[in-house]
């Protein structure tokens, strides 16, 4: 295991990865067909962040999150989560973990509770005196203290996915890793889940949430990734990554015609006239001097607002494509 | 520095993608190791055993011959593999059947008369293959001898004046009364003039020792995890298909221990006899106790004549089976002695067309001969690795342990 | 490397780890590893399955015990005047209306063959794959089980079942022997007498052996499980295996490789009801169990250790 890299001089990211809860270097993974999952990711989540994990479906967060949990061996690169590397810090990582991957998975013939305590006894640093304690917490915590004696095979897909949910809450974590929390759930289920995801990050949990619901990351994160066919396109606070795509001016108007033309004169570009919406890219020059344009020409105008970008845009302008196109 | 800084030194790049794949193939080491090892051991463990011929003063033959003579071992038990190899097709079922026909018929199937209880057809199985026996002998009046079956064992237990065969399979007793004493106990318990342990395939052949034959010292040999001698018996003579018989005799008690009759066309030993575990303590006086099971099936001896009879045919050895043939002769001596009788039939072996069993039979077989020509006419040889006969065309058959060409030169000669 | 060394890492964690919160020092008893064991154990015996094949294989001797009973109530024994062959049924059966004690060895030497492989087939083939194909493998993993640790829970679990599966069938049939047959002192194939307690002590010793006959095929099919996504694909190719290699013993050409064939000595625990008791074979038997389970187990390890979790 001591395999000193002499070669490898001071990393310039060392400091930064130190008090990052996931840092990936050049993370690679390539399946035995060939095909490239995960191309050179390099991901840091800071400590403290509710951090989205955003992508198509296909786009490699999965097999991502199975690199990060140890189930996964890269191809190449490394991946480092509290402070340790993994797969081969496993043991001393995981237990201050917890893990939501890909739905939650349950024994059918057992009840809910006992689902819990079996994977509360596979943790080996799980005190078996207070098991459970912790698994009754753990229910109560997600709303199924009622149903924990029910079998799991008669539990609907949302008290499935808030088993799942007790299982990753049955410790004290430092990292909690979601992936695709909300998939299959009521709005209602879904509006828990993030209040869930709020509280817990308020208590210093670091939350790692995997999505490809767009408004659902914008809701809950500080910040956020973008990853697409396997590559890592941005990632960094999600008030950033908005700022960075710029938005769009809308003005509302029953002379749509003629605000174009004004609009235009005064440098917009991508004019869009629908109906009495006319939405164009700002132009450089102070808007306030577009407004008076626009009076001037005796356009009547009933409403002039810039509409700040959202993550959406951001995708978009990044990425060129819709969001929902499958990598 | 120190280890806890190890795992920093996760880089990225080709090094670690070829540190991963060795890694794993690594640990596919461990399962080909563990079966190297096994290998190995199967491999080594004999042969190490092996290896330790012991230290013995030097004895002339005559002197083993005399030990082997004077040898009164009263109490012994112990464990005989007995490996059998006479090269005939290999013809399953067909083969016991013969087994069974020559021991005179009980045990076949259909024959109600017959017990599967009784020695003479339990014990012709030993004629062929593979076979684990058990002895134990306290003196002349108590012997037991147990063949070792699949989830069953086939007891002959001889105990004062009772002789019992017990057959845990089908549980089926059978039972004679020896006469009292000691007169001649060896020769009345039924089956034991089949030979099965090494003392009696020694006997047999140091009966034949002649000026046909050498008899020499062979150095030493371990056998059952004791110090042995090993007499080597050759045929002088040329034209005998048996290549040599060795003896292993125990240096201390002069039982002999372990007997390997070898082919003079080399290869695997054709018989080949041997304690595997011996002990000369007196065993468990409860070993020779036998009371019939409940609900057993008990055939007394003479309820059936023919299972009495039976021990008669059931010699293995072709002299004996030749005896109620009409017009028996012996050519030659020793080794080399041919059998030669005539079967009065024309046209050399029975065909088809003759109908009945023997037919079928001798047509089958005559597909595993080989034709010869000579002097004589023309005929068919069947061979063994021992044992050959020649069935001439005109019904003479002779037969022996002897090569093809001496069987042709035989039967030129008689012509 | 990579997952057994990370045990020595707990060794550095003061290093790294940072006080308070979720990181408060858990300092596990080793005896807590146990805890996966008991779950195990429970989850497996909890089993509707598990359940079924162990009520069939108590249902074998209540069968043959009955038939036995059916076919000698006219006051025959079984197997005799039959002549010589007697090589019907399972071996033992023409003693069980004389004792019912042969019952326990009849019912063993009926279900060894087939039917007790063939749940720990069952079994010890779902053991990996199943747990991959429901998912819940993944969360095992990242509670984090330790890959080796689950293995070596699983086999033992497989074993367990082993045993369970054979004193099932012992027990069974000595229950059913002693309600329809007489009992008493009995007879050793060898033709001594023992007495009925020295007879309980051997079917003891007896259901042990066969127990840890099965070991063998219970590395094997754990193997097998490690291949494979898939339950039902490991326990049918875990059963076509032992349904194979039963075939491959029968076949005469192959005598030089069968003397490695894990069932090859199956039949050998009958040794323990001779007198003396003939251990050759029975040495040989729990060799080549051995033999298997370290070449398979730690082939399984080789494979489960390295194997990326997709499922």
């Amino acid at each position: 295991m001591a395999e000193p890299s002499a070669t490898e001089p001071e990393r310039p990211h060392q400091e930064r990865a130190d008090d990052a809860v996931i840092a990936t270097r050049g993370l690679t993974k390539r399946y035995r067909g060939g095909q490239l999952a995960v191309d050179g990711l390099d991901l840091t989540v800071p400590a403290g962040s509710v951090f989205g994990f955003l992508g198509p479906n296909g786009s490699g967060k999965t097999t991502t999150i199975r690199m990060l949990m140890g189930l996964i061996e890269p191809t190449s690169g490394s991946a480092r989560v509290l402070g340790r590397p993994m797969p081969r810090a496993s043991r001393t990582v995981l237990p201050r973990v917890g893990a939501l991957i890909e739905g939650p998975a349950l024994y059918g013939f057992l009840s809910g509770r006992d689902n819990l305590l079996r994977y509360d006894a596979a943790d080996p640093t799980a005190d078996p005196r207070t098991r459970r304690e912790r698994v009754a917490a753990a229910l109560d915590r997600v709303g199924l203290a009622a149903a924990g004696g029910k079998k799991a095979k008669a539990y609907s897909l949302g008290m499935k996915q808030r088993l799942g949910l007790a299982a990753a809450l049955l410790q004290p974590r430092r990292l909690l890793v979601l992936d695709e929390p909300t998939n299959g759930l009521d709005p209602q289920g879904m509006r828990e889940i993030r209040t869930l995801v709020r509280e817990l990050a308020s208590d210093g949990t670091t939350v790692f949430l995997s999505s490809h619901l767009l408004d659902e990351i914008e809701q809950v994160c500080t910040h956020a990734a973008v990853m697409a066919q396997g590559r890592l396109i941005t990632q960094g606070a999600v008030a950033d990554l908005s700022a960075g795509a710029r938005g769009r001016l809308v003005v509302t108007t029953p002379d749509a015609g003629e605000a174009a033309r004004v609009l235009k004169e005064q440098g917009a570009a991508d004019l869009v006239v629908d109906g009495d919406r006319v939405t164009a890219e700002p132009p450089e020059r102070d808007l306030a001097e577009v407004n008076a344009a626009l009076v001037a020409a005796r356009v009547r105008v009933r409403g002039f607002v810039l509409e700040r970008a959202s993550l959406e845009d951001a995708f978009v302008a990044l990425t060129g494509e819709g969001f929902d196109v499958a990598g | 520095m120190a280890p806890i800084d190890s795992d920093d030194n996760t880089t990225a790049g080709e090094g670690e993608e070829l540190r991963a794949g060795r890694r794993k193939a690594a640990r596919y080491v461990v399962p080909v190791a563990v079966m190297g090892v096994a290998a190995a051991t199967i491999g080594l463990v004999p042969a190490l055993a092996d290896s330790g011929d012991p230290d013995l003063p030097k004895v002339t033959a005559e002197q083993l011959i005399e030990k082997i003579a004077k040898s009164d071992v009263q109490q012994l038990s112990g464990t005989v593999r007995i490996n059998t190899d006479l090269g005939l097709p290999d013809l399953g079922g067909l083969e016991s059947g013969l087994m069974s026909g020559m021991s005179g018929g009980p045990g076949s199937g259909g024959d109600g008369e017959g017990s599967a209880a009784d020695p003479s057809a339990k014990l012709t199985e030993l004629v062929s293959g593979s076979h684990t026996l058990r002895v134990a002998a306290d003196g002349p009046d108590r012997q037991k001898l147990s063949l070792l079956e699949n989830a069953a064992e086939y007891s002959l237990i001889h105990n004062g004046k009772d002789v019992w065969g017990y057959d845990s399979q089908s549980n089926e007793v059978y039972h004679s009364t020896a006469p009292d004493g000691a007169e001649r106990p060896e020769k009345d318990v039924p089956g034991k003039d089949v030979p099965a342990t090494p003392k009696d395939f020694a006997d047999q052949a140091l009966k034949s020792v002649d000026d046909t034959t050498s008899v020499t010292v062979g150095g030493t040999a371990q056998v059952a995890g004791r110090d042995a001698y090993r007499l080597v018996v050759e045929p002088k003579q040329k034209g005998s298909t048996v290549g040599a018989i060795t003896v292993a005799v125990d240096a201390e008690t002069g039982t002999p221990l372990k007997f390997t009759l070898t082919p003079a066309s080399g290869g695997a030993a054709v018989v080949d006899v041997g304690f595997t575990k011996v002990s000369f303590a007196k065993p468990d006086a409860s070993t020779f106790d036998f009371t019939p099971p409940e609900g057993a099936k008990v055939t007394e001896a003479d309820e059936s004549d023919a299972a009495a009879e039976a021990p008669e045919h059931g010699r293995p050895a072709e002299g004996d089976l030749a005896e109620g043939l009409d017009g028996l002769k012996v050519i030659g001596e020793g080794w080399n002695s041919i059998a030669t009788f005539d079967t009065g039939a024309q046209g050399g072996l029975p065909t088809g067309s003759e109908g009945g069993d023997l037919g079928g039979l001798g047509g089958f077989l005559g597909s595993f001969g080989d034709q010869v020509k000579g002097d004589f006419g023309s005929g068919t040889v069947f061979k063994t690795r021992l044992v050959n006969a020649l069935i001439t065309d005109d019904g003479k058959v002779y037969a022996g342990a002897v090569t093809k060409d001496a069987l042709v030169k035989a039967a030129d000669a008689a012509q | 490397m990579s997952r057994a060394e990370a045990q020595d890492d707990r060794v550095r964690e003061p290093a790294v780890a940072t006080p308070g919160g979720p990181d408060a020092a858990r300092t596990p008893s080793p005896l807590w590893s146990l805890g996966l064991l008991r779950s195990e154990l429970l989850t497996t015996f909890r089993r509707w399955r598990t359940l079924a094949l162990l009520a069939v294989l108590a249902a074998v001797p209540i069968l043959v015990g009955i038939a036995v009973k059916i076919e000698t109530s006219d006051g025959s024994s079984l197997g005799g005047g039959g002549g010589g062959g007697g090589g019907a049924g399972p071996a033992f059966i023409s003693q069980v209306s004389n004792n019912g004690l042969f019952l326990v060895f009849t019912a063993l030497a009926a279900t060894l063959p087939f039917f007790l492989p063939m749940a720990i087939g069952v079994v010890a083939g779902d053991a990996i794959a199943g747990e991959s194909s429901a998912g819940t493998l993944r969360y095992l993993l990242v509670a984090p089980a330790g890959r080796s640790r689950l293995l070596l829970t699983k086999y033992a679990t497989v074993i367990a079942f082993c045993l369970a599966a054979t004193l099932v069938v012992a027990v069974s049939a000595l229950a059913v022997g002693a309600l329809l047959f007489p009992v008493g002192d009995l007879i050793t194939i060898s033709g001594t007498r023992i007495t009925y307690a020295e007879g309980l002590g051997r079917a003891l010793l007896i259901a042990l052996v066969v127990a840890a006959s099965l070991v063998g095929i219970a590395a094997l099919g754990l193997f097998v499980s490690t291949l494979t996504g898939s339950g039902i694909a490991a326990m049918a190719t875990t059963v076509g295996l032992l349904i194979t290699v039963q075939i491959l013993d029968q076949i005469p050409q192959l005598d030089a490789l069968q003397p490695y064939f894990f069932s090859h000595y199956w039949l050998s625990f009958a040794d323990v009801m001779r007198e003396p008791v003939y251990w050759d074979d029975l040495v040989k038997n729990l060799g080549l169990q051995a033999l298997y389970a370290a070449v398979f187990g730690s082939a399984a390890w080789a494979r489960f250790t390295t194997k990326d979790i997709t499922a």
